[in-house]
């Protein structure tokens, strides 16, 4: 592999980790604070992707058509939370995953009902191209991974510094002692649900200009998005941050150098880890329900 | 209600699915007295302690704080309404550090002065930066009462304090005890036969998942036996 393949590769795979990174640090968090798998926030990744495409398309505006994305993706999820997991948080997960793969379908049926089941393009937002160790790659794929990297700072800041952030690392620690103190963390659940929604949301908007948009988008990226969240450890950022890196790697060589590998590889990596650190990589042994 | 009665447990029973565990448990937490359950293993003591604290659903009875029924409330609402419970197993936020626990503990009771808790508990002040992973069993005591007194307590229900502690800790805590009754109702589980004698101004003995004695005179107290008794 020649060094511009090499570059390009490398920064593919970033661009893919930061987008992986989005989608899956949100669905760790809330697997670690509310044991539930939210496979509904694949429906909010692609309503994220779809209310850019509209936007972008109508408006010319791609940043207004992500926010728009977010805002409506936020504004389900907080239905859904709502008027469903309030009444199923107690239940286990497997009653949460099959509910929400319930909403999933229902949301992927009503995408295919208003837009139908033909791919949609979106506009990149930022034209220009920057060369790099001999080739040249879209600015939009360092904007990407910039944005990555603020919104990773600014949850580590977040969880760190402020109150609710202490509250929910309680919570992925032990739900029941976290209430024992007297927090409602039924309102903590709600803001990390609406904080993962808003996160697929961006994931999809952001990931549109890179893909065709559509109806099953989401389902084609759970798979990919749940072993980013195992590989790295449930609830754990560091380890959503490490395993994100790891799988847009190993999925950019993959592509480039031999196509399967780059659907078979991730398993492998996850067969592994469990081999060796069957809570992820930095996954917590005191986490309990 | 009987008079001067900061919490009552009234015809109490908790099931755990199939398994009936405790059986019309009736009993009275005089206010700031202290109060302690004694019985074996299995007696059904911390599944009480959870039911009144709110963390299992009993399936009859009610529990009356201060006049208020807080039957059927969750756990954050009855620790809102002044009824604090410290769990038997010394379990502190393993991740987050000293100061964060009394952070949060802080957030929730809207009680920022911590001076209280560094009374009883000076030994926190050097502590503040460590955390709960690296405190001992007796530095973790401290810490989850320190959090329970943030805020209006009116009852605490402690759940074996002492298990596994170095006597010289459990001499601490017992003094802390002591002075935390004049200012709140202490309810304690407590296997440790020579601490409830010390502490208890009425003691419960529970077999079996039923409440078989109430002692509330110093000599019946001073006569409890394990081997005879439990």
């Amino acid at each position: 592999m020649s060094v511009p393949e090499l570059a390009g590769t490398v920064v593919i795979g970033l661009a893919m980790s930061a987008i992986f990174f989005m989608l899956s640090v949100g669905l760790s968090l809330s697997y670690g604070l509310m044991r539930i798998v939210s496979l509904d926030q694949f429906l909010y990744y692609s309503v994220g992707a779809y209310m850019t495409y509209v936007v972008t398309s109508q408006a010319g505006n791609f940043w207004l058509g992500l926010l728009t994305g977010v805002i409506a993706s936020c504004t389900l999820a907080l239905t859904v939370e709502k008027s469903l997991y309030r009444r199923i948080y107690e239940k286990g997960v497997m009653f949460s995953m099959i509910t929400s793969y319930g909403v999933l379908l229902v949301g992927i049926g009503a995408i295919k009902y208003i837009w139908g089941l033909v791919p949609r393009p979106v506009m990149t937002p930022i034209v220009g191209h920057v060369s790099l160790l001999g080739t040249t790659l879209p600015v939009y794929r360092f904007v990407v991974i910039g944005l990555a990297v603020v919104l990773y700072i600014g949850l580590r800041l977040f969880l760190e510094r402020t109150i609710v952030g202490k509250a929910i690392r309680a919570g992925i620690e032990d739900v029941d002692k976290t209430e024992g103190l007297g927090i409602d963390v039924y309102r903590i659940f709600t803001l990390v649900f609406l904080l993962t929604a808003g996160l697929s949301a961006l994931a999809g908007g952001i990931h549109a200009p890179l893909i065709m948009v559509d109806p099953h988008m989401g389902l084609k990226i759970i798979a990919t998005a749940f072993m980013i969240v195992i590989i790295g450890g449930l609830g754990s950022i560091k380890g959503t941050v490490v395993s994100s890196l790891l799988i847009g790697q190993v999925m950019a060589f993959g592509f480039t150098i031999w196509a399967p590998a780059a659907e078979m590889a991730p398993f492998v990596i996850m067969l592994l880890v469990f081999l060796i650190r069957p809570t992820g990589l930095y996954g917590s042994q005191y986490l309990r329900r | 209600m009987a008079t001067g009665a900061a919490l009552q447990v009234n015809n109490m029973n908790v099931s755990y699915g199939e398994s009936r565990v405790l059986f019309d448990a009736s009993l009275t937490f005089p206010a700031s007295a202290v109060s302690v359950i004694v019985g074996r293993n299995g007696a059904g003591k911390t599944t009480l302690l959870k039911a009144i604290a709110g963390f299992l659903k009993p399936g009859s009875g009610s529990v009356v704080l201060g006049g208020d029924e807080i039957t059927g409330l969750r756990p954050y609402q009855v620790v809102r309404k002044g009824l604090k419970y410290i769990p038997q197993d010394k379990e502190v936020f393993s991740d987050l550090t000293v100061r964060e626990n009394l952070e949060l503990a802080s957030y929730a009771m809207k009680d920022h002065d911590w001076s209280k808790v560094l009374r009883y508990f000076p030994k926190l002040q050097q502590l503040m930066h460590r955390k709960g992973a690296y405190l001992s069993g007796g530095e973790r005591q401290m810490l989850m009462m320190g959090r329970a007194i943030l805020g209006k307590t009116h009852v605490l229900l402690v759940d074996e304090p002492t298990e596994g502690l170095a006597p010289s800790i459990v001499q601490d805590l017992v003094a802390a005890f002591k002075q935390l009754a004049s200012h709140c109702t202490l309810v304690l589980v407590e296997q440790n036969l020579a601490v409830a004698r010390e502490l208890a101004d009425q003691l419960y003995l529970m077999k079996e998942g039923k409440v078989v004695a109430h002692l509330a005179d110093r000599a019946g107290i001073e006569s409890l036996a394990f081997e005879k008794d439990l």
